[in-house]
This record gives structure tokens, sequence and C-alpha cells, in this order.
């Protein structure tokens, strides 16, 4: 997909609650019409990011602009119910005192409801059998249908989801996301998503952003994060790697898995995906299985060498391994970074 | 600052201290107070316990029934419990009457002390009852499965572990009867038991300020800030102990034997509770009305009781409304303070409260000297933390989130709170303005002391009336009263002490 309006741009946002910093020198560039993530561990300072973004609560410092406007700066600070950006929030935050009709129909006045809009709404969003229900008496899933479509009915040029499906099991999780991202999609609404789940993050987003101590370290398409990773905290965001450390010398790196180039000389971290190890029975293999789980879609594998350290494989679920099984690996891909400490 | 305002004058006495201990009786009001308090918590706790554990934890058929029942005298207001119990048990009273044709002429009386104690026990022990049967099922029972499977019997269980678990909702509760005790007037005034409240009543007739009536409405708020320190300190955790689905426990089957002492006591508790004081009044009422008594006489003392009543309730609505979105709002020391300010106001003596106005408005405002707005005021000052207490729990549901969402939809802040907030609490409102309508209604000695010349309420009639021993005039407002406040008290009350 090609992008080349943006939509929002902040720079240098920094917020601090008393003598913690959640955001320092936060910089983000959102693109008209994508679907941007917002990728990070608790405390990593996601949530505040949005809020800032909503207006629900003012940066520090910094600026935000919209559309080439600013909308918060030194001077600036357009109220949150003037910004038109719509938010889904992680408990839904539906009115309980509302039917499912009225919450959506909150933010539309007297003459769209009159055109057709919240029709229209309900309709896009499968609700149609709900509308006279109340909150508390339908299910988490239709829930989160009726906090989205209640953001979407004003026909707002962003919508904010923070957290939008960690409060649903997996199956149903899994089937709203997508729907969520086509009703974006067609409605060409930019959205936000704040999230914990890599999966969710890379499956969903055209762009994401890994956040971490309140700073954004690198943003990129979900390709670019997960195949290069600019250090380890994005590495082990999106992913699982076995981190082994080494010293490279000539740009050659001598690891307890094998001899790879490196980019770097001196002490440094190797980065091995599990799905990057290529595991096979053999009878003279230097290593041995030592735990096997079996997920159906495939299978992760723990193996020990000779010096007692463990390893992680992922590989297909057509063969079977049991612990004892003497194996021998092959590295199709390894990524480096400079030492930690 | 009312109340500071006296504690100044108090401070500022012209006698000193020490010809006051010589001239007045103050150990021996002290002590009376002090016992009738001891006396009723104790017996209360009692009474109150025993019905919560009887009634929840054992198995007998109608324990739903009779533990309504058993909480229903929370209603009666002690002056009508007093009047029933002072007319039927005096020496010559009700029930000697009605045991004369048998031989019985005259009985010991209940009144002074005993009839205090007595009286104050039925009418306090539902608080009790109420709140530690709240607590007691939300009590998980897996630690008393513990200990059966350690050895212990049943019996010892309740004393060993299930009565300590309630420690706290039972201080609570004990110390909130002991407030209501030490403020009481009514009761112990129709019972001639001379405790605080009755001297500065008493001192108040024969000389509106003297200085005896400022030393005394001193004393009472000291010892009432004593109490409802103490009890605030029991209460922030009242709530917290309760963790995860508690297990509910298995009911005691009961033995023919003790399904009888079950009902026995139980039966006996209402009997004393809601049987006598409801048939003494009605026979009082009943004979009022064939000797020729009518609703007349009584007409001004119900137009007084609910022109006051409205007027207080709204004013207490209105504001407590912007108090209850400060508190919830502002979760910053502002509204810290007023939260604490408020709180310290719940637990203030009436008749204290009556006499501060009283002195402002004599010293300092002498234009509102026994006037209907000195009153109402009065009123809302002790009252308005229960209207307070309505919106708070409301405000609860009220989650900023929801705010957030309504501006996030381009609503403003008005718009907002017309659309969420207002539609959010104003039946928590309205039912804490309910609330402060019936204490209103049923209020006694600021009433005595502040109401202006002519006008009067139903408490203050049936109060007056059954001072004079004239039963049937008292019966008649008591009627009317607890007919119309009864059922929304007791729904009112049981909402707001239960869990």
């Amino acid at each position: 997909m090609v992008f080349d309006n943006l939509i929002i741009r902040a720079r240098s946002l920094s917020k601090s609650y008393g003598s913690e910093d959640v955001l320092t020198d936060f910089n983000i560039d959102i693109w008209y019409g994508s679907i941007f993530g917002i990728l990070g561990v608790s405390g990593s300072g996601k949530t505040t990011a949005l809020r800032l973004l909503a207006g629900f609560e003012n940066p520090d410092q910094g600026t935000i602009e919209m559309h080439n406007k600013v909308i918060f700066d030194d001077k600036t600070n357009v109220p949150p119910e003037k910004r038109k950006i719509g938010m889904v929030f992680q408990d839904y935050a539906l009115f309980p005192h509302l039917t499912v009709e009225k919450n959506i129909a909150f933010g539309l006045s007297k003459e769209e409801i009159k055109n057709g809009r919240l029709d229209e709404v309900i309709s896009m969003t499968n609700l149609i059998s709900y509308r006279k229900k109340f909150p508390q008496d339908i299910s988490g899933g239709q829930q989160q249908r009726v906090a989205l479509a209640r953001a979407l009915a004003p026909n707002p040029e962003v919508v904010l989801l923070d957290e939008p499906f960690t409060s649903l099991d997996a199956q149903m999780a899994r089937d709203l996301r997508e729907e969520v991202v086509s009703l974006l999609r067609a409605t060409k609404t930019t959205g936000i998503i704040v999230t914990h789940d890599q999966e969710e993050a890379l499956s969903v987003c055209d762009i994401v952003s890994v956040l971490e101590n309140g700073k954004v370290i690198q943003s990129a398409t979900p390709q670019e994060i997960y195949l290069n990773p600019i250090n380890q905290t994005v590495a082990n965001s999106v992913g699982d790697p076995n981190i082994i450390k080494g010293v490279s010398t000539n740009g050659r790196v001598k690891t307890s898995l094998g001899t790879f180039n490196s980019a770097y000389d001196g002490e440094l971290d190797v980065s091995i995906r599990p799905e990057c190890i290529e595991v096979n029975l053999d009878s003279n293999g230097d290593y041995v299985v030592k735990e096997c789980i079996f997920y159906g879609h495939d299978q992760v594998i723990s193996f020990e060498n000779k010096n007692g350290e463990i390893f992680r494989a992922r590989s297909l679920p057509s063969m079977i391994f049991e612990p004892g099984d003497k194996v021998c690996i092959d590295v199709t891909e390894v990524t480096t970074f400079p030492s930690k400490n | 600052m009312p109340v500071i305002y006296m504690l100044w004058r108090f401070i500022n006495f012209s006698r000193s201290l020490s010809s006051f201990f010589q001239s007045w009786d103050v150990f021996g009001l002290l002590f009376n107070t002090i016992a009738v308090f001891i006396a009723v918590v104790i017996s209360s706790l009692i009474v109150g316990l025993l019905i919560s554990i009887v009634t929840i934890r054992f198995e007998f058929a109608g324990s739903k029934i009779l533990f309504t029942l058993c909480a229903l005298p929370l209603v009666i207001p002690s002056y009508i419990g007093a009047l029933t119990y002072i007319s039927a048990f005096s020496p010559k009273g009700l029930f000697v009457q009605l045991f004369n044709s048998f031989g019985l002429e005259e009985i010991a009386g209940i009144d002074g002390f005993l009839g205090s104690w007595l009286v104050l026990t039925l009418f306090t022990y539902p608080y009790v009852q109420l709140i530690c049967s709240s607590a007691l099922r939300n009590l998980d029972s897996t630690v008393e499965d513990a200990a059966r499977s350690l050895g212990v019997s049943q019996l010892k269980v309740y004393t060993n572990v299930v009565i300590p678990r309630l420690k706290k909702p039972i201080i609570y509760s004990g110390l909130l009867v002991g407030l209501y005790v030490i403020s009481d007037f009514g009761a112990v005034s129709l019972m001639r038991y001379s405790t605080v409240t009755k001297a500065i009543y008493a001192y108040y007739e024969f000389s509106i300020l003297g200085d005896p009536v400022i030393f005394y409405s001193s004393l009472l708020i000291v010892l009432a800030l004593i109490i409802s320190f103490v009890q605030r300190g029991s209460a922030t955790s009242r709530s917290a102990k309760v963790s995860g689905t508690p297990k509910v426990p298995k009911k005691i089957k009961l033995e023919r034997g003790g399904k009888m002492l079950t009902y026995g006591f139980l039966g006996f508790v209402i009997m004393l509770g809601l049987i006598i004081p409801i048939s003494v009044l009605s026979f009082w009422l009943l004979r009022g009305i064939y000797y020729g008594n009518d609703v007349s006489s009584s007409l001004p003392g119900i137009f007084g009781s609910f022109s006051a009543a409205i007027v207080t309730s709204i004013f207490a609505i209105i504001i407590s409304m912007p108090i209850v979105i400060l508190i919830s709002q502002y979760k910053s020391k502002f509204g810290d303070i007023i939260e604490k300010l408020m709180l310290s106001l719940y637990g203030l003596p009436h008749i204290a409260v009556g006499v501060s106005i009283l002195f402002i408005s004599v010293k300092i405002f002498p234009s509102i000297y026994q006037s209907f707005f000195a009153l109402v005021v009065s009123y809302l000052i002790v009252f308005i933390p229960q209207a307070i207490g309505g919106g708070q729990a409301s405000m609860e549901q009220v989650k900023s989130s929801y705010i957030e969402a309504s501006l996030g939809l381009g609503l403003s802040k008005i718009e907002t709170f017309q659309k969420i907030t207002f539609p959010l609490i104003y039946r928590g409102l309205f039912a804490g303005g309910a609330l402060v309508f019936l204490s209103t209604m049923k209020e006694l000695p600021q009433t005595l002391l502040l109401r202006p010349t002519e006008f009067s309420t139903m408490a203050v009639d049936v109060w007056s009336f059954a001072s004079e021993a004239l039963f049937t005039q008292a019966a008649f407002s008591a009627f009317i009263l607890l007919a119309i406040s009864a059922i929304p008290t007791y729904i009112l009350s049981t909402r707001n002490l239960t869990v």
C-alpha cells in the first residue's frame, strides 16, 4: 500500500507524572489512511501516547500537528471534542444508561441521524439485532463492535484503539481484528492501534512503532521490523530469539551454534530466531533434545549442547522428536547487535 | 464552623472550670451517659450478632422473613419506642390496666437507666444486625472448613474463627450504635434518665444560652468526635476484607430443640422490638379515635414536618451535587479535604449542632433567631452527608473513560454533564435526598431548640404530648409519621448499611 499524505505529525512530545518520565522525545509520523501500530510492553508509555494524541492529557512539551495544522504546542491546545479523533477504549467505556443504538448515535447530530448515518453504521457493524439492548446485556465481542461503531459514527479522520482486543478470547480477537481492519480500510479511516501483542501489530498494521521507556526506537513496516530489528529490544518484542554472546574479529563471530558473519567487531549479541534453526535427527549430532512442545501448526524443540546451554528451534510438525534424541542443526539466518553492556 | 465557634466560646468561659465541676453534677451526668453507652453497645452487639449468625448460618423455615422482621425496628424513632414502653409499662400503665382483673395493681415500671437501656437496645441492634450480616455473607468459609479439619468443634469455630474475623464490622457497628446512644435525646428524656443530652435541654429551658448549655454541648461534641474518629479507623478497612468469590458455607441443620430455641429467641426479639410498640401505639390510636380525637390537632405538625423536610432535602440535593462531583473528579487535596470535612459532620450530635446554631443566631445574626431558615441550615449541617453518600455511590459508576469517550465524540463539557454524568448520578442523588427527607421529618432535638414559635413537626408533637402523658394525642402523630416513613426508611437504610 502506498501512502503519500501525513495526517498526524508529533514532535518531541514529553510527559511525566511527578518524577516519573512516561514519554521522552516522542516522535511519530502517521500516514493518512494507514493502520499504525504502537507496540510496547506495559509501562512503555503507549497508552499515554494515545491519550496525548486524543487530547485527554496535555504533553509537557512538544507539538502535535494534524493535516499540517498545529493542534498542540506552547500556544495552541485544541480540546478533545474538537480534534475529530475517535477513540475505542480498552474497557470500551460504553455508556451503561444508554442502549446500543443510543451509544452509537451519541456523537451524531439530529440531522446526521435523520440522513441515515446511524442505520448505516449499525448495519456496517452487524449490530442490527442488538439496537435496543443495553451494553451490559451483550457479549464482549458485541460490546467491542458497539465501541467501534460509536467511534466511527461521526466520521472521524483518525480512530485510536487502546488494546482493543485484549479482553476477548483468542479466536474472537482474531476474527474481530480482521473485521475492524476491513472496516477502517473501507471507510478510509486512519487507525492507530496500541498493543502489547506482537502478532496483532505485525498482522494488522502497515507501519509499526516499537516503544521502549517512552521512546520510539524503530518505526517501519512489519517485515522490516521483523527482519531488520534495529536493536535487541525490537528483536525481542517481535519474536522470541535465542541470544548468544560472542566476540567478533574481522567480521566473523564464533558462537556455540556456529560461526557467523557480523556487522560489528568486538563484544556482541547474536540473535537467532527459533524458526531460523533447522533441526534434524542425526545419531552423530552434537546436540540432545531436552523437550518438545507440540502446538499443531508447528513445534518448539529445546535442545542442549555439550556445555549444557539450551536453545530453542521451531520446526514443522511432521518430524517427531523425543527427549534424548541426538540432532544436528542448520542456522539459516542470524542478526547481530552490539552487546548491551 | 458553628461547632468551632461554640468550642471557642467554651474556652472563653468567664467562670473557672473547677467551679463548674462543683456546681453541676458533671460526673454524675457523664457517668450516666457512659453507663448507658456501654450497656446498649454490648446488648445491641449480642442481639444483632446472634440474629445475623442464626438467620444466615442456620437452616430453618422462614429465616429470611424473620431476618427482615428483626431488622424492622430500625424505622421506629427512639422517642416513639420510648413512648410505647413508658405508656405500657409505667407502674400503673397499660399493662397493669390490662391485667387489672387478675388482681395486678402496680408494677415496678420501666424507666430511668433500665428503660433507656431497653428502648435504645431495641431500636439500635438492627444496625449491628445489618452491618454484621452483610459482612458474614461475604466471609469466605474455607477458613472455617480448615479449622474443622484441624479438630475444632462447630461451636468453637464460631467463637474462635468467625467472630474474630468479624472484628472490624463489629467494632464499626458497635460504635455506630454508641454514637446514636450518646446523641439520643428522645428516649432518655421520656425515660427521665439524666444524661448529657437531657441536661442540655433542661439547662436550655432554664436559660437559653447559659454556660451549662455551652459546656455540655461541647462535652458531647468531644465525646462524639472521639467515637466517630475511632469508628472511621475501623471503617476504612471494612470493605477491603472481601476477596474473590466467597465460598458459601453449608447451613447448619437444627435439631428439634435447636429450632425451638431459635424461633423462641427471634420471636422474643420481634415481640419486644416490633409487636409491643405497634400494638401499644394502635391501642392508643384507637382509644383516641373512640374518644373523639381527630387528625385536626396533628395537622400543623404534619404540615411542618413536610415543609421542613421538602425544603431541606431539595437544598441537600442542590448543595451535594457539586460536592459529589468535586470529590470524585478532583482526587486532589482539595477534594480530599471536602470529603473529610463532610465525614466529620456525620455523627455530630444533633442537639449540639442545634445549640451552636442557636448560639450564632442569638449572638451574631439576631434576625435569623427562631427562623425557618436557621432550622433548615441546622438540618442541612447534620444531614448533608447522607445526600452526599447517595451521590457518591452512584458517582463511582461514572468512569473517567465515559467522560473522555463523550468528549472524544465531540460533545462539550456541559453537554457531557447533561448526557452522561447527570443521568448516571441523579438516581443516587435523589435517593440521598429522600433519606434526608425522612431524617428531617423524624428529627427531634434540633427542631425543639430552633423551631419558630407556632411551628411544629410530627416529631415535636409526639414528644411533647408523650412528655405530658397525653398518649392518645401522641399516638396520632406517631402513627402518621411511621406510616409515611417506615417502608422507605427501611429500604434506604438497609441499602446503605449492607455491602
